[in-house]
């Protein structure tokens, strides 16, 4: 259903060359990716900070424009409707934050206003939400007031608001406790289970190892490997996907102990 | 593409307005301010006013003779003591008392053709000193008529009658209303604009660099929602917040002013007289005034949003607002200055427009005419901000960007050598440039007369120079300090001559649509016409060439480059040049002027052929003025086309065949020095 051709950004950064010059420099944040996700799989996005991950999810979330390459949903590309392409996706990242000082309820309401969902179906949409994310006893606090936890579970809920087919979640369980991440990886267990697909980034290697059937690992913002998680352990001799990442970059001679 | 919807628009709307509205500073400055803060100085202010005329009024101040006074001026003060309050020291070495400050002013007598001269000696500056005065004057106006009653009435005339042998008084025939209407009008329009800017600051910072500063701007733009409809839905709101401010500081003035003016008419009338102010006639102006702040609001909001949206931080936003408030609030002054009034020329000026309406209207002597000026080009700045608000807000780096830096503002020892100039600085050195240019050269100008120009000139070659020296920058890339080539240079002349031909043309369609700016030319011929040729040579033509030119095409064109594409940069720089001129019929001209000079620049990267183009432009007006007879018969060749039409056409053919020549040539050129 997305299909990943090929795409590209390059970003300018200013670099100090000696001691007091400073010089523009290019370089691709990320450089030539392509891969495609079908319905019911969690495809997992792994590779250490700085590996390109936010900047690729934030092309597929429509929030960036990539300097070349394409993203295509069910059939049709990103730029052909952007709308009906992110009406179709839930984008969750740490720098999707939510407004303090509205109520969750209120959030909902507006954000289903602006995914133009007729008022009365909504309401029922939003109660439902509500029960199903056990959101019932602070929808109603401003969001400033809540736990790091309970923002996160307002954040699934305005990812779901409009019932996507695609979701794409940048270190959905970065920060979070045991019992908040257990939560979030089951949600996206069970979504993908109605057959509904998940992209999602992680620097937690077992986590992805244990829940995603495909795996891309990113490294300098170029693919240095994709597949399973049983073909990659395979292909590298090892047991876990961290070692497999270990290896991939010690055959590139990239890294640095 | 997307359609723009309308449902879209009101959602964004009604989240920013939700959010907005929760933010205790925005309400804070939105209504506690207009409501409490304004009356509570007035009132205190009025007090105050009134405590110390007060006591002014109660103080007995002494006043030393240097002659003994006689018995009827003794007898006089005793008699009206309580109208001079004053009492006598008869002291020899009076000037030492006064030294002492024994007393506030002291009185001589001498002798002068047989008549007795009394010469009162104060201190101007102090103010007790001015009221002891009034009472001193007072006594001897008093003393001269009884001494002059006597001597008609000592030779047997009617003293009555010769002292006041007709009598006249003035009549205001003003009514109450417009007196009050005066009152409000000085002083509101300014407070009313700084409130509407103030008003709209808080919001347009919160939803731009709020949302970036909180992370909740990638939210938004996961959703699917146009730039457009994000923008506009943000537009609104703030407008929606500018024009509640504005109407709350508004009712807020009226009612204050109302009071005071109230409490001051039966004051004057000593409380017997019941205070009758009619306030029908003022509705009617009220209600303009509100629509023409609404339009106004719609403008400034737009401004607000496109410099906030730069910014990714609240402290980079404020830094940011600080010249912007500047900018606002000196045409706001305007409707201080008694003489300057709405004109269909001032009717066209943003901002200044609506201080000198809202005087108007207030004063009531309104014009339709006028009117219509202002709410019509209100309306067009208006629409003129929304579209570059639109523009900004689809670029990503405006989005994602680190914000523009603000060197100026570091400690130099920070400054890495050779940076280049930011966007930031560029906006602060204009910021200065301007306000030194509006303070500076019209003090020169009093002071210096024909060089104060030479002194203004000088001031402002000096800001880049110490800027640029600050920054540590290239001199040589910032200034563009490069020999220009021979392609170069004669695309330039051509560029100029055309350009030239335009600027007049437009000029003078200008003076023909504002004759009453034929005056302000006139008049500005006088002041550039120095005395010898040379001199006016070299004080109009070449110091702004290289002043101006290092400023505007060394310095702040180089803080554009990079930050805006090139043609936007040379339209930005053309703006910036004809807003510098701060003069209606030249705004077209000297924008058409910056600009070219502006092309020139950026496309050989030689600032000596802007510098030379810029000499030869004024050079061209200063023989003008010193050898008119040779430009007459230019004119008169010219005017041998007779139909003003096909003459017109016959000029803006040649312009454009000109400026499409010289702009080929120096594009053609650039190619191979790049």
């Amino acid at each position: 259903m997305l299909i990943v051709d090929k795409i590209s950004k390059k970003f300018t950064r200013t670099v100090k060359v000696g001691k007091r010059r400073t010089k523009k420099e290019e370089f691709y944040a990320v450089n030539g990716i392509s891969f495609k996700v079908e319905p019911g799989d969690i495809f997992g996005i792994l590779g250490p900070n700085g590996a390109g991950k936010t900047t690729l999810l934030r092309m597929l979330g429509g929030v960036m424009t990539p300097t070349s390459g394409t993203v295509s949903l069910l059939g049709q590309t990103l730029y052909d409707n952007p709308n009906r392409y992110k009406s179709t996706i839930g984008y969750l990242s740490g720098n999707t934050r939510l407004y303090g000082r509205m109520t969750p309820r209120e959030l909902l309401s507006i954000f289903s206003e602006l995914y133009g969902i007729d008022k009365d179906r909504a309401k029922q949409r939003i109660d439902e939400i509500i029960e199903l994310l056990n959101m019932e006893e602070f929808a109603d606090d401003r969001i400033e007031k809540l736990s790091t936890g309970q923002t996160q579970r307002v954040s699934i809920a305005r990812c779901l608001i409009h019932s996507p087919s695609l979701y794409i979640f940048d270190e959905p369980t970065l920060g979070l406790d045991v019992l908040s991440s257990h939560s979030i990886i089951e949600f996206m267990k069970s979504e993908s289970k109605r057959g509904k697909a998940v992209v999602y980034s992680t620097h937690y290697m077992e986590e992805a190892e244990t829940i995603c059937n495909k795996i891309i690992l990113l490294h300098r913002g170029i693919a240095i490997a994709e597949g399973t998680p049983d073909s990659l352990k395979r292909d590298t001799g090892t047991s876990n996907i961290r070692d497999a990442f270990i290896s991939l970059v010690r055959e590139r001679g990239e890294l640095v102990e | 593409m997307n359609k723009f919807r309308i449902k879209a628009l009101k959602a964004v709307y009604k989240k920013e307005i939700i959010d907005v509205l929760r933010d205790k500073r925005t309400l804070v400055i939105m209504i506690l301010l207009p409501l409490i803060l304004y009356p509570l100085i007035m009132l205190a202010s009025s007090q105050l006013g009134i405590l110390i005329v007060r006591s002014q009024e109660e103080k007995v101040f002494d006043v030393a003779f240097d002659f003994p006074p006689d018995n009827r001026l003794e007898k006089l003060i005793e008699e009206r003591y309580e109208d001079y309050k004053i009492n006598i020291k008869y002291i020899e070495d009076v000037a030492k008392a006064f030294e002492d400050g024994e007393v506030k002013l002291y009185v001589t007598r001498e002798i002068k053709n047989s008549k007795e001269l009394y010469k009162i000696y104060y201190n101007s500056s102090d103010t007790d000193a001015s009221t002891a005065l009034n009472r001193v004057r007072n006594l001897f106006k008093d003393y001269k008529t009884m001494i002059t009653t006597n001597y008609i009435e000592d030779a047997g005339l009617d003293a009555d009658f010769i002292m006041e042998p007709i009598a006249y008084e003035a009549v205001d025939v003003a009514e109450e209303e417009e007196i009050t209407g005066m009152i409000f009008g000085t002083i509101l329009p300014f407070i009313l604009i700084v409130g509407v800017v103030t008003g709209a600051m808080y919001p347009a910072i919160d939803v731009t660099s709020g949302e970036k500063e909180r992370g909740t701007l990638e939210t938004l733009l996961t959703l699917p929602v146009s730039n457009m409809e994000l923008m506009g839905g943000k537009f609104l709101a703030v407008s929606t917040v500018a024009v509640a401010s504005a109407i709350l500081n508004f009712i807020s003035m009226v009612l204050v002013g109302l009071f005071m003016i109230i409490s001051i008419a039966s004051q004057a009338a000593g409380g017997e007289k019941a205070i009758n102010i009619s306030l029908a006639p003022l509705i009617i102006p009220f209600i303009i005034t509100l629509v023409c702040l609404v339009v106004f609001a719609l403008f400034v909001s737009a401004i607000i949003l496109c410099v906030t949206s730069f910014a990714k931080s609240f402290k980079e936003a404020n830094n940011y607002m600080t010249p912007v408030l500047l900018i606002f609030m000196l045409p706001a002054f305007v409707s201080i200055v008694p003489g300057v009034n709405l004109t269909p020329r001032t009717a066209a000026i943003p901002v200044a427009n609506i201080a000198l309406l809202i005087r108007e209207v207030m004063a009531l002597n309104y014009d339709v005419t006028n009117m219509a000026i202002v709410l019509m080009s209100n309306v067009i700045y208006a629409v003129i901000g929304v579209v570059a608000l639109s523009k900004i807000y689809n670029s990503e780096s405006v989005l994602f960007g680190s914000g523009t830096e603000f060197n100026l503002l570091e400690r130099r020892s920070h400054i890495i050598k050779g940076s280049k100039v930011t966007l930031g600085d560029g906006l602060i050195l204009y910021s200065v440039g301007l306000l030194l240019l509006i303070y500076l050269s019209s003090f020169f100008t009093l002071k210096l007369g024909f060089y104060g120009i030479a002194a203004t000139q000088l001031f402002i070659l000096a800001l880049p120079l110490i800027a640029a020296f600050y920054l540590k920058a290239d001199f040589k890339k910032t200034f563009k300090l490069k020999l220009p080539c021979i392609k170069d240079i004669i695309g330039t002349l051509i560029l100029w001559i055309g350009t030239f031909i335009l600027a007049n043309l437009v000029g003078n369609i200008l003076l023909y649509l504002f004759p009453e700016n034929e005056e302000v030319v006139t008049q500005l011929n006088i002041i550039l016409k120095g005395d010898n040729l040379w001199i006016t040579l070299l004080v109009v033509a070449l110091l702004p060439a290289i002043c101006e030119e290092l400023f505007f095409r060394g310095f702040i064109y180089s803080s554009l480059e990079g930050s805006v594409k090139v043609r936007n940069a040379v339209i930005i720089n053309g703006l910036m040049f004809a807003l510098y001129h701060i003069d209606f019929v030249r705004i077209i001209p000297t924008f058409i002027l910056g600009a070219a000079f502006a092309f020139a620049v950026s496309k050989s990267g030689s600032i000596f052929l802007s510098i030379a183009m810029h000499f030869v432009n004024n050079a061209v007006g200063v023989l003008a003025l010193f050898y008119p007879e040779v430009f007459e018969s230019l004119d008169q060749a010219i005017m041998a086309v007779e139909d003003g039409w096909i003459r017109m056409a016959i000029l803006l053919l040649l312009a454009a065949l000109l400026i499409a020549a010289g702009y080929r040539i120096i594009s053609s050129s650039s190619g191979d020095k790049r």
